[in-house]
């Protein structure tokens, strides 16, 4: 094959390949048949670039994983610096937070967020807080009351119910089947923490 | 043109994979009997240096597929259609390339593994070469049988009595990558929706809300730019396409809390590269995970995802505490209380109390 006839065929083949995967070794379909959803899990892509919320970086190599090691979740135990927290109605919206304090708190500019917890599902209820001050968004996490993480939230809103949206009782989503906890998180737009909840718990069903 | 098409022959040849074994199963457990409409969605870039030219490309599909499960066997269809772009770059050449394919297939498997296995697919490519000078453009069809051409096993990472969602096309990175091509990235994600006792349309709003978030994850590997913004409207629209659908009748055996976002399998991915990729910054993993709690991918059970983002998380911490800001630091104990890292959390409060 000439130069100039190979070099169109490279770019048709390649081309082509990027989206029918078409390439050589038959002997991988073996491995790949084989592939459980613990070792596809690992085929992350190879190269990627930083996650950033604001602008565009430089891509930068990393290393595909390998292991395939399963891993062991232990989000049982709570932080130490949750403190105690008081139950709430959830058909109230009084702010009931938790008073103990922790090193985000105690953050020089770092002030208290009350959150509140309202609606008429104890199972799904929704969450509410006051603005706070140079606060450009929010993250919301709700956890089992022994620390076993069920659900986050981020955005600019003061209010989220559990699961993101409203959804009738016979469809499916986030929802509390026991004692549980929530704290929110308000950050400024560089990322800087400016408010934070203590734990506050949550009755469930 | 002989030529081109004796080494298109010999490609095939060995990019011929069999069907893959019905063994496998998925993360996120098998899909129950029934009828599920899915929608998929892959994005790829690969690269090809030899030293004096280097071929760049970039693709990206979706498609629909109507899937039937009866005793556990999987039966049913598919269609896949897809776009590229490549560009070559040496002393002396430059050239492009576009490509527009055309995939069809059947369903095999199991509720466990399902699998995509291509019948029949066509390519129409066109492009130019410039070679010292003088410009050689080309236009090219091709078909391809199901020896050409590879299966794809839908790894399922989260699975419900109404929703379902994974990963696929493992298989085809392994492929190009053992023929001497660098893969940046070559994965895709699906989603499906239970129909009940009859076939039903795969979801609009469904093949859109994955087509998005495909983008942008794409656009991370392409260019480096994360949109973060695009992809928690991409998790709102998730979630409000999730509260449609009332859970079906004959699934009573679910538990209460049982649920499964459209979104898990992309979302996996999204995280995967957060706790591979040297450039992961604390903000990233803080977003990530909480992103990954809102669409139940964390915690994550049997595989190895928690772990490695855990191992991050130590290394972010670390790196955040010897320069001394304490941005980063807080930002992990937020992701570390969020998913319960007692240890992690501990550090990053003695660091934040010690820096006072």
């Amino acid at each position: 094959m000439s130069p100039r006839s190979s070099r169109p065929f490279v770019l048709t083949a390649v081309a082509i390949a990027t989206v029918l995967g078409l390439g050589a070794c038959g002997s991988d379909s073996d491995k790949a048949s084989s592939t459980t959803g613990a070792t596809a899990a690992t085929s992350a892509p190879t190269t990627v670039a930083t996650p950033t919320t604001v602008a565009a970086t430089a891509v930068v190599e990393t290393t595909e994983p390998e292991s395939t090691e399963p891993a062991t979740s232990e989000p049982t135990t709570a932080s130490t610096d949750g403190g105690a927290a008081t139950t709430v109605a959830p058909t109230t919206e009084q702010p009931t937070t938790t008073t103990a304090p922790d090193a985000l708190s105690q953050l020089p500019g770092v002030s208290a967020v009350d959150v509140a917890v309202g609606g008429t599902d104890v199972t799904r209820p929704t969450f509410t807080w006051a603005p706070a001050a140079n606060a450009a968004s929010y993250q919301l996490v709700v956890q089992t009351a022994d620390g076993v993480p069920l659900w986050a939230w981020t955005g600019a809103q003061t209010s989220v119910v559990l699961g993101g949206t409203e959804r009738a009782a016979d469809v499916e989503g986030p929802t509390l089947v026991g004692a549980s906890r929530v704290r929110v998180y308000a950050l400024d737009a560089a990322f800087t923490v400016v408010a934070v909840s203590g734990w506050v718990a949550l009755p469930g069903s | 043109m002989k030529a081109t098409r004796l080494a298109w022959a010999g490609l095939l040849a060995v990019a011929v994979l069999p069907a893959l074994g019905a063994d496998a199963k998925g993360a996120g457990g098998p899909l129950r009997d029934g009828n599920w409409a899915g929608t998929m969605s892959i994005g790829a870039t690969i690269t090809i240096d030899n030293g004096s030219a280097a071929v760049v490309a970039q693709g990206s599909g979706n498609g629909t597929f109507a899937l039937n499960l009866a005793g556990g066997t999987g039966t049913g269809d598919y269609i896949l259609g897809g776009s590229s772009a490549a560009s070559l770059e040496s002393s002396n050449a430059t050239g492009n390339a576009n490509a527009v394919i055309a995939v069809t297939g059947e369903l095999q498997g199991t509720g466990a593994a399902p699998i995509l296995s291509p019948t029949q697919a066509h390519a129409d490519v066109s492009g130019s070469v410039t070679v010292n000078g003088f410009d050689a453009p080309f236009d090219e069809s091709f078909d391809f049988g199901p020896d050409d051409l590879l299966s794809s096993t839908l790894v399922i990472t989260s699975s419900s009595c109404t929703y379902a969602s994974g990963t696929w096309a493992q298989e085809f990175k392994s492929a190009i990558q053992a023929s001497g091509v660098n893969v940046t990235s070559f994965q895709g994600s699906w989603a499906a929706v239970f129909k009940g006792a009859t076939p039903g349309e795969t979801d609009a709003a469904l093949t859109d809300i994955l087509d998005r978030g495909e983008a942008v994850l794409s656009s991370w590997f392409a260019t480096g730019t994360f949109d973060a913004e695009e992809l928690e409207n991409v998790l709102v629209d998730a979630e409000h396409f999730a509260a449609t659908r009332p859970k079906d009748e004959a699934c009573s055996t679910g538990k209460p809390g049982d649920w499964s976002s459209p979104l898990a399998g992309l979302m996996q991915r999204i995280l995967l590269a957060v706790a591979n990729s040297t450039s992961t910054t604390p903000e990233a993993l803080r977003f990530g995970i909480a992103a990954g709690l809102r669409t139940g991918v964390l915690p994550s059970i049997n595989d190895p995802l928690e772990g490695e983002l855990q191992n991050k998380a130590q290394e972010l911490l670390d790196l955040a505490i010897a320069e001394g800001g304490t941005t980063g630091v807080t930002l992990i104990k937020i992701s570390a209380d969020s998913m319960g890292w007692t240890d992690l959390s501990n550090q990053a409060s003695a660091a934040l109390a010690g820096g006072q």
